[in-house]
């Protein structure tokens, strides 16, 4: 085998070559130093905003919600809660490979959804997200998942969310509140505890590809979700049951549209009961369209003018600042001229030789302006002041308002306002500020802020107790004097309906006139009793306030006879022992 | 025994050839690159290997068995003697042209994208690769044929642009303009080294001017990446898209890399990635370090082929180093200008590293024939 000599024919022209090979490096030359010259721009001097582009591109930060706390009754049982759902989103771009109609006939039946609504959230064939259905529970959720991980449905995705739910529907529904579309609270302690139910979203920053998938190799950031806080209430579900019956009954035998019960435990101002209509069911928000004026708490967010059950606070204020003695009489007339206005008493007689007792037994307007005119109104006011009127009682609901007081000084005040004033009129308060303040009269003269919430369980288990804030205002003697005029008053009035007849109780009646743009409402009332037991170690304070009764005006006849009712039910309820049981 | 021998002898002349006489700088580039090539190859399926691992478990395997019958085959090319092509060099010509116009009968080339590949039951085989070596053989046979005083002439000149047009023309049909162009570089390239008058020469790169406005004019989609070159914000999504993510990763990239495997961008973001934006996932993953690594290997396997043409012992030698390593190197720095952003998206692979078995293979064979050229010149300088 020899070569071709055909191709062994010798390089002729060599330097001519060697130029032209020289060229074809050089060309090479200038083509690798311009790839360079590209490399070295991307890889060194534009490398800072080129990966901060690339990172920007990949990187998805996704809110992991945190679990909203519970709020439950006194004894444990829950008032609300948070269950798990989905919401079923759609990529209908995505979902066509898989067959609309398919997909379709097939998530109604999981759904219980007619397939129409569902077709025609998936009729834009080019969108690439749009809801299907909020709030999907549990079971078809996990049928969902189940049949995208198997592949065969596509073009969809749950995404976690909450719904709040109301296991106690209306009963306590104004101290629980509600929360919006988006879980936060809107009244109440939802609202009051906001921020200590929704906890600590989390959130995760993690580099997806382009269709959403985690990059393995890619940054994966996890801040987990601290959830929310639980509130424990100080509302006991069996006194709030009872309150919702009575407050209920009340209304339907007096023909009244709205009224409150409040129960409270004078000693640490736990409300035990807070029932007021109307009332709403915060289960089924939609149904009200938007806002209803059944939402507001008229306990903590409507004032009234207290009427007659404010003279035990000029009662107690004058003896407080020994304005006056128990047992000194003074002769009261009928109808009083005061700084050009004429008070009168509900009867319009002159009693004779008064004792202070007999103002409260008779609930005389007169004696009432007679003592605050005897203390002069510098000193009523600063006593107003001490019992917390014109001021929230910093109770722990959302939307408490101040209510009115016009202290002398200011530029609405007339002197003849301290008449008014001195039996409840002219003065506007929230039922709240009345038991805050009638529980100093209850439990031996501390003023009591009043408080829903007994305790937080943070999601660790641990447990934090609210305060309890007292403040004394009135002197101990003051009280004990005080508790025996209202006892001896009461049973000093004929055929009083507020007297259980089984348990040792005192109180005040009130039947007050409804201001409306200074003038009054005619024959409008609004009829209250506040009163406290058992007398040895008051626990338990009740107020019943009833609107605009339509039969029956006074606060006797319709707001005493429905304390009894709700002391002898409350009284056994919580164990204490009774005449008869004794 | 003695039988194998003496056929053995026939075709590997083991008198003259021996194993320490491979060119030392041009095996170690043969055998760098497809490595590399393996290991970016294999890190830019990743995303791949977690969608479907026994997919990408085949793959790696195809990609390793093609890798190892390179290198054979690599071997063995640089055995036979680069003159016994010769004579041969018209019928693996006529093969080229014969299956690159089969591609253009329907039904042939799948899919409604351009035809590059042929389809058979056991492999897929792209036509303008053998296409490459084909030309390669054909023109410098012919170069070396030519007498000194011919190879000047209209004549001569006009029939070496026939043999390069033809299957050119039919490349550009496919259409494939970046290997097209890669193609008319072989014949400039042999133009230059074999003596062809200047006037003439410069009737190359007119014509790819030509064929490429031709080939814009008839392929919107090439003319929409010129201007989304020009202007990326024509085509955010597009080609501009393309040339973006590289940039991107290359700036992730920085100086050192982020290591091997850790690249983000190959999970989608890079189109193409284990293809044309292969170095892309290099440069995310091994920086500059790595890239310009590469650049220096092209350069040296130009620089070592050029010095091999000047010392091949004839023409055809001279023309088809500096053919083989010109071409080879052109692709690489097109690719690499492409990733880098220089130049508009092309749809060329890098040579020897892009995931694609026939460019691999066709390109191992056109290291082996190197070789063997330079054992030859290695022999010609022997006193």
């Amino acid at each position: 085998m020899t070569q071709n000599t055909k191709h062994t024919k010798k390089v002729s022209s060599k330097p001519k070559l060697s130029r032209r090979l020289l060229l074809m490096g050089g060309f090479g030359g200038i083509l690798a130093t311009g790839s360079m010259h590209g490399l070295i721009n991307s890889h060194l001097h534009n490398a800072g905003a080129l990966s901060a582009s690339a990172s920007i591109q990949q990187r998805r930060e996704r809110i992991v919600a945190s679990q909203r706390g519970q709020i439950m009754a006194r004894d444990g049982s829950v008032m609300a809660m948070s269950r798990s759902v989905n919401t079923l989103i759609a990529s209908p771009n995505v979902v066509v490979e898989y067959g609309v109609e398919r997909t379709t006939s097939w998530l109604a039946t999981v759904l219980n959804q007619s397939p129409e609504k569902l077709s025609q959230a998936l009729s834009d064939q080019k969108s690439k997200y749009t809801v299907l259905a909020r709030q999907v529970e549990a079971g078809p959720s996990r049928q969902i998942r189940l049949a995208i991980t198997s592949g065969e449905f596509g073009g969809l995705r749950l995404e976690p969310t909450s719904r709040r739910s109301y296991p106690s529907g209306e009963l306590g529904a104004h101290v629980v509140g509600f929360v919006n579309g988006e879980g936060v609270g809107q009244s109440g302690v939802e609202r009051f505890y906001d921020l200590e139910l929704t906890g600590q979203p989390g959130r995760i920053i993690s580099d997806l590809d382009p269709s959403g998938k985690p990059i393995p190799v890619g940054r994966y950031d996890p801040l987990a979700a601290r959830d929310g806080s639980s509130l424990q209430l100080t509302i006991d579900r069996g006194i709030q049951h009872i309150a919702e019956q009575e407050i209920e009954a009340a209304l339907a035998t007096y023909g009244s549209e709205g009224g409150s019960i409040i129960v409270a435990d004078p000693r640490n101002g736990d409300i035990l009961a807070m029932a007021n209509r109307p009332v709403f069911d915060p289960g089924s928000l939609h149904s009200y369209n938007g806002w209803s004026r059944s939402f507001l708490n008229p306990a903590v967010s409507l004032i009234y003018d207290p009427g007659s059950t404010f003279k035990i606070f000029t009662m107690a204020s004058a003896l407080d600042a020994e304005a006056i003695r128990p047992h000194s009489t003074h002769n009261l007339p009928g109808i009083y001229e005061y700084w050009g206005l004429e008070f009168q008493n509900w009867d319009k007689k002159t009693y004779p030789n008064q004792s202070m007792t007999s103002v409260l037994a008779n609930s005389s307007n007169t004696g009432a302006l007679w003592v605050a005119n005897r203390m002069g109104a510098d000193r009523f006011y600063d006593y107003v002041d001490l019992f917390g009127f014109g001021r929230q009682s910093g109770i722990d609901l959302a939307g408490e308002v101040d209510g009115l007081v016009k202290t002398r000084g200011s530029l609405t005040w007339y002197p003849s306002d301290l008449a008014a004033n001195s039996f409840g009129q002219s003065i506007s308060v929230t039922p709240i500020q009345m038991v805050s303040a009638f529980s100093a009269i209850a439990n031996g003269g501390e003023l009591v802020q009043p408080r829903v919430v007994r305790s937080i369980i943070n999601p660790t288990g641990s447990i934090t107790d609210t305060d309890i804030n007292k403040k004394r205002i009135l002197k101990l003697s003051t009280v004990r004097t005080l508790q025996q005029m209202m006892y001896d008053a009461e049973h000093a009035v004929a055929g009083n309906k507020s007297l259980s007849t089984n348990y040792e109780t005192t109180g005040k009646t009130g039947t007050a006139e409804i201001s409306d743009n200074g003038g009054i409402l005619p024959e409008q009332t609004i009829a209250s009793y506040i009163g406290f037991g058992p007398l040895e170690e008051p626990s338990i304070l009740i107020m019943v306030k009833i609107d605009r009764p339509q039969r029956g005006t006074w606060g006797s006849q319709v707001a005493s006879p429905v304390f009894r009712r709700m002391v002898n039910r409350v009284f056994r309820y919580k164990g204490v022992p009774g005449k008869s049981q004794t | 025994m003695n039988n194998v021998v003496k056929r053995r002898s026939r075709l590997f002349e083991p008198d003259m050839v021996a194993w320490p006489e491979l060119d030392p700088v041009l095996l170690l580039i043969a055998v760098m690159l497809p490595l590399v090539g393996l290991v970016a190859v294999t890190s830019a399926r990743m995303p791949q290997g977690a969608e479907n691992p026994t997919l990408f478990g085949a793959e790696t395997l195809r990609h390793l068995c093609i890798t190892a019958i390179g290198f054979g085959l690599c071997i063995v090319a640089a055995q036979i003697d680069y003159r016994r092509y010769g004579s041969k060099s018209w019928v693996l010509y006529t093969i080229s042209v014969l299956l690159l116009a089969a591609l253009l009968v329907p039904g042939v080339a799948e899919g409604d994208g351009p035809r590059r590949w042929l389809n058979t039951p056991l492999i897929s085989f792209q036509p303008s690769e053998l296409t490459k070596l084909s030309l390669l053989l054909l023109l410098s046979y012919g170069a070396g044929k030519s007498s000194s005083s011919s190879i000047g002439s209209l004549k001569t000149f006009s029939f070496g642009l026939a043999v390069l047009l033809i299957p050119t023309l039919l490349i550009v049909a496919q259409p494939d303009l970046g290997t097209s162009l890669i193609i008319l570089t072989i014949g400039g390239a042999i133009g230059l080294v074999s003596g062809t008058k200047w006037r003439h020469l410069i009737a190359v790169p007119t014509l790819a001017a030509i064929a490429g406005l031709v080939s814009v004019a008839l392929n919107p989609y090439q003319w929409t990446r010129v201007r989304s070159f020009l202007d990326p914000s024509l085509d955010p999504l597009g080609d501009a898209y393309q040339a973006k993510q590289t940039l991107l990763a290359l700036g992730s990239g920085g100086i050192a890399g982020k290591g091997l495997g850790m690249g983000t961008m190959k999970y989608q973001y890079l189109p193409a990635a284990p293809t044309d934006s292969i170095l892309a996932v290099i440069g995310e993953e091994g920086g500059l370090l790595a890239t310009s690594l590469i650049v220096v290997i092209f350069m040296t396997l130009l620089a070592r082929g050029l010095w091999i043409a000047a010392h091949a012992p004839d023409t055809f030698g001279q023309c088809l180093a500096a053919g083989i390593s010109f071409q080879i190197t052109m692709q690489a720095f097109v690719n690499i200008l492409v990733v880098a952003g220089h130049l508009p998206v092309t749809g060329l692979p890098l040579p020897f590293i892009s995931s694609g078995g026939s460019s691999l293979i066709i390109s191992l064979i056109m290291m082996g024939i190197l070789l063997n050229i330079a054992r030859a010149s290695h022999m010609s300088q022997k006193p």
